[in-house]
């Protein structure tokens, strides 16, 4: 069983199991091919993000198992959709080249740039991991964490910002009583200047840096390396 | 993966704030409110005038310039979910590897600490501030003594770290068929055995496209003189300042008088007044503490920049900049984009505290031997030591600090070693597995070479121009390509040095009969050696009845003796002629004690004084070379003293039998 323990804060990530990655022989031969399925419990989940370890995986396809839609059996000519497996991330080189290390344990992120269909209504996924060296006596993906759609981790976005220009111009029409150009200019120099004051007070480590003191409490007498 | 849209808007608000945090960005402001305080300007138009400002101006080449270079030293902004190690480098056994690096040097420090009784910082009192203050322009010549402070790591170290790193994951054997024999499919014949991705030739080739001699390069097709349209076109590049167009302008080489304003055009150095009073700000702090790198810059400089024929008269400048470099916390920022990380401490009022750590030195940075080889090439460009220290820290910053961390990045020095390595394989197979088998493998001449950027290496002139390339093409790949370069133009010399064993060895037998050159030990042993010969003389001669045996048992022992010393000397790769004296001495010794008394006054002198510098010599050296060396000379002597015992009894023996058959 594979339990989702992160850094990123738990009720992003989807609870999930993993199997045992499977081996892909030829004879007694190793064909350099592993796949890994996770499910989700039974239940469907709407996948935004799929981050993992890569360990030493050259190239990696990832397909998703949709939920059944009608209850009937499946027939060879139209098979369940529960049991149809999708691609949802079409074969995708991690590593530069298999012979070499480089990529070989690169933490990877899979967005919806990445996917190649919408990963809605997923019961489970499938890793297929392809290492054509055989150089590597083992490789795999570590750590597998999946995140939800709704809670999917966004890079930090600035707020829509206002335009002061457009504002002013449009009070500036609005207000014929408004005073010159210069004097809006000097308020919101002062304006400005106010906003940096708190800006930097508001961040001490980081004035601390700028100003480059490196001593604490005005002392900076040490005797001896810490290790750790 | 990120998005591109939310990727570039992570970007340029990273921009956005650099250029409001730096000193263009208040002047900046500063210039467009003047321009739109003039009083025909209307607020509808402040908009489209700005722009417009910026680009009459001139403003919107620097912010331009700016943005490029934040594009050139920075990474895109990673997924905040990422794992901050990962940022710095991904592979979990080369970080592992750096941070037993790191704890290695760590003890040294921490023993030389010990040892010496130095603390590693400390506050100077006023009087020693104003003292040090005095003798700040003559630091190099300080009397400060350095004889027992060492650099905590020499290249050499660094090599063997490097080279004992391997990958866990990684084998060489391919086929494991149990009617076959293992197969190596790539072996290792190089130095380094972590592989790692790199450029082909053809892709250096293409990356690398304007070295090729279609193009003008400075400091090769100029020798008649230099080129004027090269020059007038160093001039336009000056005048536009937009940094692209100098890194392509030193791409190809530029000329002495030009380089000091394109470098700092191409390497985006601003020399405000702001970095002047930054620069008073660490000399002062300086000033205020003490710090064991202290000592560790100086002893550097001493023993290399100081001491090499084209920086000695730089030493000053050198010292004061590198003790500044020290204090500067702006440093700490480029250990986001390296796998090393500096070193903390605890402050005495908070020691034990895992909150209150501070780094040490305050940039994060330890010193290894050669390390001030980055700085003194420069001084031959600027003596101004601020721009110095500006150029010297843009310079570190985006190039040097790859150069001893251990990291998987094509320009980290694990990379850089490998493609030397496999260039050379590929392109001189011969002479590389020559050389191999000579037991003088390529890397441990190339690797200093690598690591110092041909500081100290190269003639000042051809190392700017190297540097004129590394700067032009942002890359230190152009190291292992010249190093390569080097190998492939003596080749020849290379591989007839190995052919011609008859003279390798007779190379090896000087070196050993004339300690390389070693002027001291020159004198103390050949000096021995004729005082042991006259010992030897005045000792062994009684024994023999005639002149001519004793002439002809000397020089077979003499013989005997330098043949058996320097096989063992090439046998063990050590050098000198120490045994003979000591075998000579000691044979003599046991004719001494065991003859009847020499009369004669000046005989007993000589030998008396033969004995006694016979046991300085030793003394000296058990104190300057290793035990090894003193256990050597003891037992040569022992050997001796029991070669006397065993020839007098078989001389006895024979004297009766001589005498049983004349009766």
């Amino acid at each position: 069983m594979f339990s989702c323990k992160t850094s990123a804060p738990e009720d992003t990530i989807l609870r999930s199991s993993l199997r045992s990655p499977i081996s892909l022989p030829i004879g007694d031969h190793n064909s350099g091919c592993k796949v890994i399925d996770l499910n989700f419990h039974g239940a469907t989940v709407h996948i935004g993000e799929i981050s993992f370890f890569n360990n030493y995986t050259a190239y990696i396809t990832i397909k998703f198992r949709k939920r059944s839609l009608s209850g009937f059996p499946a027939t060879p000519d139209q098979p369940r959709s529960g049991s149809v497996w999708h691609t949802l991330v079409p074969k995708t080189r991690l590593m530069a080249d298999p012979h070499c290390e480089n990529g070989g344990q690169d933490f990877r992120i899979f967005g919806p740039n990445q996917m190649s269909a919408d990963a809605e209504d997923v019961t489970g996924l499938r890793f297929i991991c392809k290492q054509p060296s055989p150089h590597w006596k083992s490789f795999g993906i570590d750590e597998i964490k999946c995140y939800s759609r709704a809670d999917m981790i966004q890079t930090p976005r600035s707020s829509k910002q206002e335009d002061p220009l457009a504002e002013m111009s449009k009070s500036a029409a609005s207000n014929i009583s408004l005073p010159n150009a210069g004097n809006i200019s000097l308020y919101l120099q002062n304006l400005h200047s106010l906003s940096s004051i708190t800006s930097a007070a508001l961040t001490p480590s980081l004035t601390a840096q700028a100003l480059g003191r490196f001593d604490e409490e005005n002392c900076y007498e040490i005797n001896t390396l810490a290790y750790n | 993966m990120v998005a591109g849209s939310q990727s570039n808007e992570g970007l340029v608000k990273d921009i956005i704030n650099v250029i409001q945090a730096s000193d263009l960005g208040w002047t900046l402001k500063r210039a467009v409110q003047d321009e739109l305080s003039k009083s025909f300007v209307n607020v509808k138009d402040i908009k489209r005038l700005v722009p417009v400002f910026m680009k009459e101006s001139g403003w919107d080449i620097k912010v331009r310039n700016v943005v490029f270079m934040y594009l050139m030293t920075h990474t895109p902004p990673s997924h905040p979910i990422t794992p901050p190690e990962t940022l710095k480098e991904p592979m979990s056994f080369i970080r592992n590897a750096q941070a037993r690096w790191e704890k290695r040097i760590l003890k040294s420090i921490n023993t030389m600490c010990t040892e010496k009784n130095i603390p590693l910082a400390r506050m100077r009192t006023i009087r020693e501030q104003a003292d040090f203050t005095q003798k700040w322009k003559d630091m190099a010549f300080s009397d400060e003594n350095m004889g027992d402070i060492r650099p905590v790591y020499a290249p050499k170290d660094f090599m063997e770290v490097l080279t004992s790193l391997s990958s866990p994951n990684y084998t060489a054997k391919i086929y494991d068929y149990s009617d076959v024999n293992e197969r190596s499919g790539t072996s290792v014949w190089g130095l380094i055995q972590v592989r790692l991705h790199l450029k082909t030739t053809q892709q250096l080739r293409v990356l690398f496209s304007n070295l090729s001699t279609h193009h003008f390069q400075t400091g090769a097709d100029d020798i008649e003189g230099p080129n004027p349209e090269w020059q007038r076109l160093g001039v336009k590049t000056v005048q536009l300042g937009y940094t692209p167009t100098a890194q392509r302008y030193l791409q190809q080489g530029c000329y002495p008088t030009q380089r000091g304003d394109i470098w700092l055009l191409a390497l985006g150095v601003d020399n405000s007044p702001l970095s002047y009073q930054y620069y008073n700000q660490l000399k002062a702090s300086v000033f205020k503490y003490e710090l064991l790198v202290d000592r560790l810059f100086l002893q550097d400089v001493r023993l290399t920049a100081g001491n090499h024929e084209a920086y000695f008269v730089f030493e000053d400048l050198v010292v004061q900049i590198l003790l500044c470099f020290s204090r500067d916390t702006q440093f700490l920022d480029h250990f986001k984009r390296t796998s090393a990380s500096p070193p903390h401490a605890y402050t005495r009022n908070n020691m034990g505290e895992t909150d209150h750590t501070v780094v040490y030195p305050p940039n994060g940075i330890i010193p290894f031997h050669g390390f001030s080889l980055f700085l003194a090439p420069m001084c031959f460009i600027w003596s101004d030591p601020v721009i110095l220290y500006n150029v010297f820290k843009a310079l570190y910053t985006r190039f040097f600090f790859r150069l001893h961390s251990l990291s998987s990045h094509p320009q980290g020095i694990l990379s850089l070693c490998q493609q030397f390595e496999t260039m050379l394989q590929t392109h001189q197979p011969q002479l590389f597995y020559h050389l191999r088998e000579m037991g003088s493998h390529p890397l441990k001449h190339a690797f200093t070479w690598i690591m110092h950027a041909f500081a100290g290496y190269l003639e000042t002139a051809q190392l700017l121009l190297l540097w004129d390339r590394i700067i032009g093409y942002n890359t230190l790949e152009i190291l292992p390509v010249l190093a390569v370069a080097v190998f492939a133009f003596r080749r020849n010399n290379l591989m007839e040095e190995g052919m011609q064993s008859a003279e390798y060895y007779f190379d090896q037998v000087r070196a050993i009969l004339t300690y390389n050159g070693n002027e001291q030990d020159i004198q103390i042993n050949y000096g021995m050696l004729l005082l042991s010969i006259l010992c030897w003389c005045f000792t062994v001669l009684r024994v023999f009845n005639t002149i001519p045996d004793f002439c002809w048992f000397t020089f077979s022992c003499l013989y005997i003796l330098f043949g058996v010393q320097i096989g063992i000397c090439v046998f063990v790769q050590c050098i000198g002629i120490s045994g003979v004296w000591c075998a000579m001495v000691g044979f003599a010794y046991r004719m001494w004690v065991h003859s009847p008394a020499d009369p004669v006054l000046s005989n007993k002198l000589i030998v008396f004084a033969t004995f006694g510098s016979y046991i300085w010599a030793n003394f000296h050296y058990f104190k300057t070379e290793s035990n090894f060396t003193t256990i050597c000379h003891l037992v040569a002597t022992w050997l001796g003293y029991e070669a006397n015992n065993i020839w007098i009894k078989s001389h006895q023996q024979r004297d009766e039998r001589q005498k049983g058959k004349t009766k």
